[in-house]
């Protein structure tokens, strides 16, 4: 149980505030709600470029890490498709520091041209590095491009390409800032050795003075229920061939997340699980296959993705996920199975919430989502599951014409 | 803009300085059939870490490939238990076995929750005393292998490690030596069950971390290990370096260079070692770091640049890596030791020496905060001859270091003339 205290400042801000007397750590966590998906779709990859400039200085300070490193603490941060996500662990006794930086940085930017320079050149070499130059490395481009044709779910946070990046401007690094980094736009939370009542005087003074903005109403495109079956071949220069499946699931906040979840928890969570295996140990035809389920906010994807054995036909391997579906479709997980997948959901739960870090980003998410506490009550949602309901979502699931398939062909 | 007339943002608020962090110390309890047992009591939830060491790692083999296989294989079936049903078990309780070898060491971890302890432990006691090592399971693990090395030999930054690696210790020396697909055609099952008996049947080190430790400490007490030949120190292989320190290896559709520059380097129990460290922060250690600020943050050069030390039981070395575009490959070069020669060649400034010692100061909080991380920073101290009274040794050094002291250690091991330069790319 995470014991919390929420507030709200009149310009919009949420903080959580969550006391851990066993560290002498503190972890300031900024959730802004803007993701690659708020991104216009010739401007890719500018949600993640613009948290690389969120490190360039800000209004009244230079340089954001130095001073956090003065004050023995260390920052990073991430951007998906849904949310862009700030941290900063340091000695509790200094969380003043951290206010101070991530309160600046929220009221304005420096927006310098050097800095925007030079974080174009760090992106381009992230995307050489991680997307061009590695094996595989463009999956996603090719995957998420196949399986929505409307969503702004179709481009990876890295972006469609590197024109995009080295396109951005500093006016559009202005409007950015203006339309999503505005306080109602945000989650803070801070976690660790510290006492709720004096970090709500340091929160008051360090970002109550911040303008509320225009608050962003975002209205996506949603995607259309696929009709058909897509297919994609690729040949690259990989050591083995790939095989992609992907099905069209529904959103965070339903119910039928929660089966979808726990289904690829049935077929791949753990050695014991049915891919590894039948498929893997079993028939030999995988060396390694995997499902999970991307956990987006809206309308996310259902995966299942393997690499291929050793002189492995890709028919046979195709055949045999698909029986393994079908079993999925047709019977009902036994008792003891479905008790296990959630023993292993309970358990995993605890773990995550182990890491000081961990927790402070957990209560964000979950405010985000609706409510923090969800952090605490969440697990419930999987204990309830029935076979009958992991049957009937694999059959709004699994289905060809709800799939986009993807044969990621070794050219060796 | 609304003004603030009460507070001024561009002044930092007040600091305070951590001089001395609280240092935890290991509580040792027995334990029959082991080498020393570690409990770490605390964290804010109901989960145990239970960790069993072994000198059974890379140093140990006599075939390429043998330690990582046998680490792999066994979770794989127990003269009770099949493969499946040991998965089975585990996942029923929500409990994980991490099986692995490095250079030095193979060890097993259990990972559950503390109220599930009994629930699992016969499952280590079987893989520990009576593993199967089915010829089927060693199949797999040759046929992913190959792969993982088919994989890796695609990437620039892998071959740029691999080949500083070779350099610094030598083809012949364990941690020199390159694996290779034929490695894995080549490797028997009674290779495995030979290391096994060997190098398993050791009394292990044992390390307890999380909540209720005491508790786990009783459980662990009924365990019937086979393990019964003292553990050995360890007979040392001096690195063979290689003659020719600059390397260059085309990848044709590279898109970046991976560089490496390093050399044999102190490890933890040299006296030179903690300051040394200091000044690594310096270079590359941090994100503020001169080799990041540069090559990074001004110039654009690269995602990431780094400076690490690595401690083994053979030697430490020094490692210098990042990738950058094509095109850049030789300012960057240029520019890293640039770096280098500046801290030979300069003094540094007292303002930013006292900024990397409050960061260093912070690492340290933070590096034993938590019972898990507690006993992973012990572990790297008592496997290599030392106890927690480094980290007193580390924090005096840090609170007491002067920039003359660290411009002579850059003189003495950081001659760019010394390095082993490797670069993979187009």
């Amino acid at each position: 149980m995470i014991k919390f205290e929420k507030f709200i400042l009149s310009n919009g801000l949420k903080v959580i505030v969550h006391e851990d007397a066993s560290t002498p750590m503190v972890a300031v966590n900024v959730l802004y709600d803007v993701g690659a998906k708020d991104e216009e779709s010739e401007k890719t990859g500018f949600a993640h470029l613009f948290e690389h400039l969120m490190f360039g200085g800000s209004i009244n300070v230079e340089d954001f890490d130095a001073p956090l490193q003065r004050a023995g603490g260390e920052s990073n941060a991430f951007t998906s498709n849904d949310i862009t996500n700030y941290y900063d662990t340091l000695p509790a006794a200094n969380i003043e520091t951290a206010l101070w930086l991530e309160s600046d940085r929220m009221m304005s930017l420096a927006f310098s041209e050097q800095s925007l320079a030079v974080q174009k050149k760090v992106v381009c070499e992230e995307y050489r590095e991680n997307y061009i130059n590695k094996p595989y490395g463009d999956v996603w481009h090719k995957l998420r491009n196949l399986a929505y044709t409307t969503h702004a779910y179709r481009w990876p946070t890295i972006g469609k390409n590197l024109s995009h990046i080295e396109d951005a401007t500093l006016d559009y690094v202005k409007h950015f800032f203006k339309k999503h980094y505005n306080p109602s736009n945000a989650i803070l939370v801070i976690a660790g050795g510290v006492k709720t009542s004096s970090v709500k005087v340091l929160v008051e003074k360090w970002f109550a003075s911040i303008p509320s903005g225009e608050r962003y109403i975002r209205s996506l495109v949603r995607e259309p229920q696929q009709q058909v079956a897509r297919f994609l071949e690729v040949s690259a220069d990989v050591p083995t061939t790939c095989l992609f499946k992907a099905y069209h699931m529904a959103e965070r906040n339903s119910n039928r997340f929660y089966y979808a979840d726990t289904l690829s928890d049935v077929l791949s969570n753990g050695s014991s699980a049915r891919l590894y295996q039948n498929l893997v140990k079993g028939k030999n035809l995988f060396t390694d296959l995997d499902a999970y389920v991307l956990g987006s906010d809206d309308a996310g994807l259902f995966v299942v993705e393997g690499k291929l054995g050793e002189n492995v036909k890709m028919q046979d391997a195709e055949d045999a996920i698909a029986e393994e579906l079908n079993i999925v479709k047709n019977e009902l997980v036994k008792e003891q199975e479905l008790q296990k997948v959630k023993n292993k959901t309970e358990s995993s739960f605890v773990f995550s919430n182990s890491k000081l870090l961990y927790k402070a980003m957990n209560l964000a998410i979950y405010e985000r989502m609706g409510d923090a506490n969800i952090v605490n009550n969440e697990v419930d949602q999987y204990l309830k599951i029935t076979a009958e309901d992991l049957r009937k979502e694999a059959n709004l699931l699994f289905d060809e014409n709800n799939c986009s398939t993807m044969h990621y062909l070794s050219k060796n | 803009m609304i003004t603030d007339t009460t507070l001024n943002r561009k002044v930092a608020p007040k600091l305070e300085r951590i001089e001395q962090p609280s240092i935890p110390s290991a509580n040792e309890v027995d334990l029959p059939n082991c080498s020393g047992c570690y409990l770490f009591e605390g964290g804010s939830e109901d989960i145990l870490k239970v960790e069993w060491l072994f000198p059974a790692g890379k140093r140990f083999e006599d075939k390429n490939i043998t330690a990582f296989a046998t680490s792999k294989l066994l979770v794989e079936g127990s003269a009770k238990k099949s493969s499946l049903a040991i998965a089975e078990q585990l996942d029923f309780y929500g409990a994980t076995i991490r099986t692995a070898s490095s250079f030095d060491f193979a060890g097993v971890t259990l990972y559950c929750l503390s109220k599930n302890l009994p629930k699992v432990i016969g499952i280590v006691e079987e893989i520990l005393t009576e593993p199967t090592f089915p010829e089927q399971e060693l199949a797999l693990v040759k046929q992913i292998g190959k792969q993982k090395i088919q994989f890796s030999n695609q990437k620039t930054s892998d071959e740029a490690r691999k080949l500083l690696m070779q350099k610094l210790y030598g083809k012949n020396h364990t941690y020199g030596r390159r694996e290779k697909p034929e490695h894995y055609d080549a490797l028997q099952l009674a290779d495995l069950q030979k290391h096994f008996a060997q190098h398993y049947s050791v009394k292990p080190y044992v390390f307890i971390s999380g909540k209720n430790t005491a508790q786990a400490h009783d459980v662990l007490k009924t365990m019937q290990l086979n393990s019964t030949k003292k553990w050995q120190a360890d007979i040392l292989k001096a690195p063979q370096p290689s003659k020719n320190l600059k390397v260059k290896k085309v990848f044709e559709k590279a898109v970046q260079s991976s560089i490496r520059i390093g050399k044999n380097l102190l490890d933890k129990n040299d006296d030179d070692f903690v300051p040394f460290m200091i000044l690594n922060t310096i270079l590359g250690g941090y994100f503020g770091s001169r080799l990041m600020s540069n090559v990074r943050e001004d110039k654009g050069y690269t995602y990431g640049i780094y400076s690490g030390m690595r401690s083994l039981k053979d030697g430490g070395y020094l490692s210098i890596g990042t990738d950058v575009g094509s095109n850049v490959t030789e300012a960057a070069l240029k520019e890293i030791y640039f770096e280098i020669e500046r801290l030979i060649n300069e003094p540094v400034s007292s303002d930013e020496l006292e900024l990397v010692r409050n960061y260093m100061m912070g690492t340290i909080l933070s590096g034993l905060d938590g019972p898990f991380n507690i006993s992973d920073a012990f572990k790297g101290l008592m496997l290599y001859g030392l106890d927690f009274d480094y980290y007193k040794k580390t924090t005096d050094k840090i609170n007491t270091i002067q920039p003359k002291e660290l411009q002579d250690l850059a003189a003495k091991y950081l001659q760019p003339e010394s390095m082993f330069e490797i670069i993979v790319g187009s």
